[in-house]
């Protein structure tokens, strides 16, 4: 008497119709919730691409800029202006019989002058190839699929 | 049976819903593709422009950091002639062309003509400066900016309101002269070289438009110092953004040059010059024990920063190899003996006491070799040969040696190779040797006094360093380190033979110690024991001759004696106010070493031999 009324009660159909129907609407849900989920990264990488572009052109113009700098600073430097800021503040060339000597025991001069690594300092090492820089959801799930399905196939 | 009924009208009206907005779509879609022809559509994935990166020449500098060539941002400069308002303007026009070729000191026949054509040719855009400097560009800029346009006219390309608003100068800093509608600028980066001339002959320079090194080290390491600047398909796809071209900056180049001294060293040779009249010279300093070459002096010299002037041809052609004469092989003179002496003390056929009676003459190979001043000096000892520089002397030595020892000595000191010095032009020289083609018997004796050879200053020093270096012979090196990426690279030094034992430059050094000193040479330095040699060696002219009208004088020694930090080699080409090495080259040694001392920090003799017992 339970079976058959259980299966009354699932066999309905007015109640088979409504599961079609939940279904498609969960599918579509399921599926506009995908659509949503890639619109929402693909902008956030659109939106990342444009800012790694404007950063580009803006390393760019700040490089320009730089090498202004570096070659004022450098100009500032020559060998010639600093000679004359020196005779302007009353300084002059030594000559040898000038020198002065004062031993200091147990200092020891290099016999080479060691210069400085300074751009040891400036490099930055960033990996900037990400593969989600420059990859679509789609193509990122196909690779996955690939992979995936790469093993299969070999069978 | 009722509701059944219902509930079918509920699902057609949804499905009647669905279907016509599926036939809406597809619709479009249909309407899309056959009025629009799809040819014509961009392509997403090709879409791009043209882009180069600011990519930086490594910069070269001394071995204090001091930069002796950088980099500078420059502009092209392209001029829209066109007519945008449709009126006649071309007053207008004319007037920036003028402007232009004031401001951008333009000299070029065609380039003026073709600005000044009337009526303009139909091309739109003229490109009227290619390297001009940021101070040019903001004073045209400024003069555009100020010229009365027609009414209408717009001054700033659509959609730079807000730019428009800003100073011009930030607008020049933010976006150089982008928003002014008639000029358009590009920067890009060519090479400078701040200190002008100095060690021009040994940096090199780059040819600004091939962006390519010529000469020195700016050609050797031209591979390394280049900053890739090649210009890449930057596609406007966001989703490409990382294949847009990243700047690449080459390598600095640290150099083992101080750049002070160098300086001292030229501001020394060119007032010799011009003293006593020689029509080129160099002067290289070198650390015996490192084989850093401290200062490598060449005159003349070129701008480099403005190569492609006339007057700097002749130097920048490099024909006879005249860019650097440290690397210019020529026949150097008596200051060979001091190698022969060496060869003939090491292999011990002579002694510093041994005798010799000069009787102002001697034949070998058919040939009678003389002194320089063609008579016989008579009783000698090895030093006083080599004090006096007598010809007949070394001949003489030369002849116990033999040749097969005596060019085996030469072999070994490297004569007739390159010593890789990192400098692109270097040459070996031209040494022979008994088992050379027409090699006569005579050449021994004349080789022996440095006659018939050619050799570089940089050969000299790479040879002496083995008698100033206890026989440790090392190879000059004018590259201290690469830096690149972050990571720096020094090279060692490198030790390249010992053609000589230590006692044998022990006992050299001694002997031209002692004969500097006998002879009161005008090389000498108070307070400083040096040794060396001079040198005189006639030129040879073709049709004529040896003739002793005009020479090349030379000078090489080192010091101090028992710790040698430096060795000198000063070279003078067809002097005019004396033709001795010992009146024009030492003079100017002395000089050069007055300098290296202060500059190195190497204290006088008494004060060295005191700190060294007091260390004991």
């Amino acid at each position: 008497m339970v079976d058959s009324l259980m299966q009354a009660y699932s066999n309905n159909p007015r109640r088979k119709k409504l599961q079609i129907l939940g279904s498609i609407l969960l599918f579509l849900v399921i599926f506009a919730v995908l659509l949503v989920s890639y619109l929402i990264v693909s902008s956030r990488v659109v939106a990342m691409g444009r800012q790694l572009q404007s950063a580009k052109d803006e390393i760019d113009q700040l490089e320009y800029i730089n090498v202004n700098y570096m070659n004022e600073i450098t100009d500032l430097s020559r060998i010639e202006v600093m000679e004359e800021r020196a005779k302007e503040l009353g300084f002059r060339a030594p000559y040898p019989g000038e020198s002065y000597y004062i031993p200091v025991p147990g200092l020891k001069r290099e016999a080479v002058v060691e210069v400085p690594d300074q751009s040891s300092h400036l490099g930055v090492d960033v990996n900037v190839n990400v593969p989600a820089y420059h990859q679509s959801l789609f193509e990122w799930v196909r690779e996955r699929l690939n992979l995936f399905l790469e093993p299969l196939r070999e069978l | 049976m009722n509701d059944r009924i219902t509930f079918n009208w509920r699902y057609l009206f949804v499905a009647v819903f669905f279907g016509l907005f599926a036939v809406a779509i597809i619709f479009q879609m249909t309407r899309i593709q056959l009025t629009v022809d799809s040819q014509e559509l961009p392509v997403a994935h090709e879409m791009g422009q043209w882009e180069k990166a600011a990519s930086r020449r490594g910069l070269i500098l001394d071995r204090n950091g001091h930069v002796l060539a950088g980099n500078q941002t420059v502009y092209a400069v392209d001029v829209d002639f066109s007519n945008p308002s449709g009126r006649n303007d071309a007053a207008v026009a004319n007037t920036i062309a003028e402007l232009a070729i004031e401001i951008f000191e333009i000299t070029n026949p065609d380039m003026i003509e073709l600005l000044r054509q009337d009526p303009r040719p139909p091309q739109r855009t003229i490109t009227v400066a290619r390297f001009a400097s940021k101070k040019q560009v903001t004073r045209f800029l400024s003069a555009v900016e100020a010229l009365e346009l027609p009414p209408g006219y717009p001054r700033a390309r659509k959609g730079d309101q807000e730019q428009a608003e800003m100073s011009f100068r930030e607008q020049f800093a933010v976006e150089d002269c982008g928003n002014s509608l008639r000029v358009h600028c590009s920067p890009h980066l060519i090479r400078s070289y701040p200190e002008e001339d100095l060690a021009a002959n040994v940096i090199g320079f780059v040819m600004r438009d091939e962006k390519k090194g010529y000469l020195g080290v700016e050609e050797k390491y031209d591979a390394s110092l280049f900053g890739n600047d090649r210009s890449l398909w930057a596609l406007w796809d966001p989703h490409k953004a990382d294949q847009a071209p990243d700047p690449d900056h080459g390598a600095n180049i640290i150099l083992t040059i101080d750049a002070v001294l160098q300086r001292d060293v030229e501001e020394i040779l060119d007032k010799a010059m011009k003293k006593n009249g020689s029509l080129a010279g160099t002067i290289l300093v070198m650390d015996p024990e490192s084989g850093d070459i401290l200062a490598m002096a060449s005159a003349p010299r070129a701008d480099i920063n403005q190569y492609w002037k006339e007057d700097y041809q002749p130097i920048i052609n490099n024909l006879g190899n005249v860019f650097n004469f440290g690397i210019k092989a020529y026949e150097p003179g008596s200051v060979v003996k001091v190698l022969t002496m060496a060869a003939a003390l090491d292999a011990g056929v002579v002694e510093p006491d041994t005798e010799f009676i000069d009787k102002g003459k001697i034949e070998i190979g058919g040939i009678t070799v003389k002194n320089w001043n063609d008579e016989a000096w008579g009783p000698q000892t090895m030093t006083t040969c080599m004090q006096h520089s007598l010809n007949v002397c070394l001949a003489w030595v030369a002849k116990q040696l033999e040749s097969e020892r005596f060019y085996s000595y030469f072999q070994a000191f490297g004569f007739g190779q390159l010593t890789g010095i990192e400098l692109a032009g270097e040459v070996p020289g031209l040494v022979k040797n008994h088992q050379s083609a027409q090699f006569t018997r005579s050449e021994l004796a004349t080789n022996a006094f440095g006659q018939g050879i050619e050799i570089t200053p940089v050969q000299m020093l790479k040879a002496i360093s083995a008698i100033a270096n206890d026989g440790e012979m090392v190879a000059p090196r004018i590259i201290h380190s690469i830096i690149d990426e972050g990571y720096r690279y020094t090279p060692p030094k490198t030790v390249v033979g010992h053609p000589i034992s230590e006692e044998t430059a022990h006992t050299l050094t001694d002997m031209l110690e002692q004969s500097l000193k006998e002879e009161s040479s005008l090389a000498l330095v108070p307070g400083v024991s040096l040794a060396g040699k001079t040198g005189t060696a006639e030129i040879y002219v073709p049709g004529k001759g040896y003739t002793d009208s005009a020479t090349n004088a030379s000078f090489v020694g080192w010091g101090p004696v028992e710790d040698p930090q430096f060795i000198v080699y000063v070279w003078f080409h067809k002097p005019a106010t004396s033709i001795w090495g010992s009146e024009i080259a030492a003079p100017v040694f002395s000089k050069v070493v007055q300098r290296v001392v202060i500059h190195r920090g190497i204290p006088p003799d008494s004060v060295r031999i005191s700190l060294q017992e007091a260390a004991e």
